[in-house]
């Protein structure tokens, strides 16, 4: 599985930096982000994330007293609230941590959000503010959902379940949905009785067959006619039975 | 406290031991020395200076532009007297020496005063005035000079330059008029030790507008106010605004003038995601990036409500990945036109 396999690779990039002496702090861009965790609270809330980053901190000074993260602040953001959360490897989540908080720092004028961390491991700062809404996706009858994947790189989101029992929709705790955001699915044929997989943007299924309500509510019709035009089939991630 | 004071005449010396611990060396004539007899009159004092916490020399320096005989004796007093304290193994740690600029009356040329505080060693010099390389009045500390020499400062006149800049003209909640733009290097990335301070010409039609100095905050996106709003102020040749710098940047002197703002909200099509947008005027300059809401399909921003016409500029994306460009010329009391004339443009405006 994907993400096992570069969770791993991820792990060895540590292991490798603890022959050095110095803390490392390296930014996870979205697709990183999204290729291997994933933006939901241990409440299965979809959280936008501001920033993550992959910290490791060598034995001694560093692990005992910890280090200072800076973040700059969203431009022309005021009063921004951010939570502070560490990736759980266990539960696949963003949990909290005790005692931890976000604070600010001027330097030069400039403001940054302050993170205290003095563990190795997995952090990410995001919006206090959880999202509203969801998008639905219902398949034709004959079509079953076994895996679902779901990103919005404009607001890092993303969302990725396992769906056992096939169910023929699938609610995604996300409201404000762009027609740019990536959905990766597999879907079971009971007709064909095989899995396959898709990878599509929403915009690409027609807007006829996409509605939202005010309230952020968007429910997505996805026939066979669109699985067929949409060519860009991925690898099924379905685990076999 | 123990107070002491001595005065020598270098020709006839005289030593008055008075109620402070000041030593003053005073030379009567420009012609004379730090000779062997200043020297034994110090050393009367030698176990004070070097039990001394601290020790304040201050020295009146003659102007660079002063008789090179004058300087070249001020240069050897000043090194005879560094001498000095060296062969009587004083701590140059606690010594510090302040330039003063010659002139001030009833001030000995060198005055060595005892303190009864730590000093930290430092050399404190008066501020310099000069033009630098880019023809540019500057006044700076004494250790910036070179770096002040060299700074450069370039105006962004063109539109393509200001618009280049990326810079916003949206500040603390209002819109601003950015009578110049201003590129300011410091060579090789270095920041003077204290605020250099750079006159910039204007000309006399704005000698009684007032001026805030603006500088962009490329992390923050948005603009920081340096000191407070001022007129510019008349010298020797004209009018002139005095900018207080101390990084490298963009800056912007900005008429303490703004004009009130519209919300406006630009819907995008329902295939069309909004990756990016902006209003633009061009006359007066009027660059305000809007805010892109989640779902990419509308976006707000804060349009200015006296500017006659203005463009808004969208970065648009569909689902296939295909990137353009989208201006839509927004005329004053025309927002609702463009809102109806969907075919020809793929952002659409509703005045809110």
């Amino acid at each position: 599985m994907k993400t096992i396999t570069t969770t791993l690779f991820l792990f060895g990039l540590l292991l490798g930096a603890k022959a050095t002496d110095v803390p490392d702090v390296r930014y996870l861009k979205f697709d990183e982000l999204a290729a291997n965790f994933n933006t939901v609270n241990s409440k299965g809330q979809m959280l936008e994330c501001h920033s993550a980053f992959d910290v490791f901190l060598p034995e001694g000074k560093f692990a005992a007293e910890g280090i200072d993260i800076l973040v700059p602040e969203t431009p022309n953001v005021r009063g921004e609230k951010l939570l502070f959360l560490k990736w759980s490897y266990n539960e696949k989540k963003w949990i909290t941590i005790k005692g931890k908080k976000v604070s600010s720092k001027t330097i030069n004028k400039k403001q940054y959000h302050l993170v205290h961390v003095n563990e190795t491991g997995v952090y990410g700062l995001f919006n206090d503010d959880r999202a509203k809404g969801e998008i639905k996706l219902i398949l034709a009858p004959s079509l079953r959902i076994s895996r679902v994947e779901f990103s919005q790189e404009n607001v890092q989101v993303n969302y990725e379940k396992q769906l056992y029992d096939k169910p023929h929709s699938i609610e995604i705790p996300f409201g404000s949905v762009s027609i740019l955001s990536e959905i990766s699915m597999d879907v079971f044929s009971k007709s064909e009785n095989k899995t396959s997989g898709y990878q599509f943007k929403l915009g690409e299924i027609p807007s006829l067959h996409r509605i939202t309500s005010k309230s952020n509510h968007t429910v997505v019709f996805i026939t066979k006619k669109d699985l067929a035009r949409i060519s860009r089939s991925s690898t099924p991630q379905t685990p076999a039975p | 406290m123990k107070k002491l004071i001595a005065v020598l005449f270098c020709a006839g010396y005289l030593l008055t031991a008075h109620a402070n611990s000041t030593i003053v060396i005073e030379f009567e004539k420009d012609s004379e020395k730090f000779n062997e007899a200043t020297t034994r009159a110090l050393a009367i004092y030698a176990d004070e200076l070097y039990l001394a916490k601290g020790i304040k020399v201050t020295l009146q320096e003659p102007s660079k532009k002063a008789d090179p005989k004058k300087l070249a004796l001020f240069y050897k007093r000043e090194r005879e007297l560094k001498e000095f304290f060296k062969e009587e193994h004083l701590n140059f740690d606690h010594i510090s020496f302040n330039y003063e600029v010659e002139g001030k009356k009833n001030l000995p040329v060198i005055s060595v005063e005892i303190v009864s505080q730590n000093v930290v060693a430092e050399i404190i010099r008066p501020d310099s005035t000069f033009t630098n390389a880019s023809n540019i009045a500057i006044t700076c500390k004494y250790s910036d000079i070179e770096l002040a020499q060299a700074m450069t400062i370039a105006k962004l006149s063109s539109q393509e330059e200001l618009y280049n800049s990326n810079v916003s003209s949206f500040f603390d909640n209002k819109i601003i008029f950015i009578r110049e733009m201003l590129s300011i290097e410091f060579p090789e990335g270095k920041l003077p030790n204290k605020p250099v301070t750079a006159q910039l010409p204007q000309s006399a039609e704005f000698a009684k507008k007032q001026f805030i100095l603006l500088q962009w905050n490329n992390i923050n996106k948005e603009w920081t106010k340096i000191g407070a709003a001022k007129k510019p102020t008349k010298g020797a040749q004209g009018y002139y605004y005095s900018a207080v710098l101390e990084e490298s940047g963009l800056y912007a002197l900005v008429e303490n003038k703004s004009t009130s703002v519209t919300p406006v909200i630009a819907k995008a099509p329902k295939n069309v995601a909004i990756g990016y947008i902006e209003i633009l005027s061009t006359e007066p300059f009027i660059r305000i990036e809007g805010e892109v809401s989640d779902n990419q399909r509308e976006a707000t921003f804060k349009a200015p409500r006296d500017i006659e016409n203005y463009i808004i500029r969208t970065v648009c994306k569909d689902a296939q990945g295909k990137e353009w460009i989208e201006e839509t010329k927004v005329f004053k009391k025309s927002i609702f036109r463009s809102f109806l004339n969907r075919k020809k443009i793929n952002a659409y405006f509703n005045n809110k």
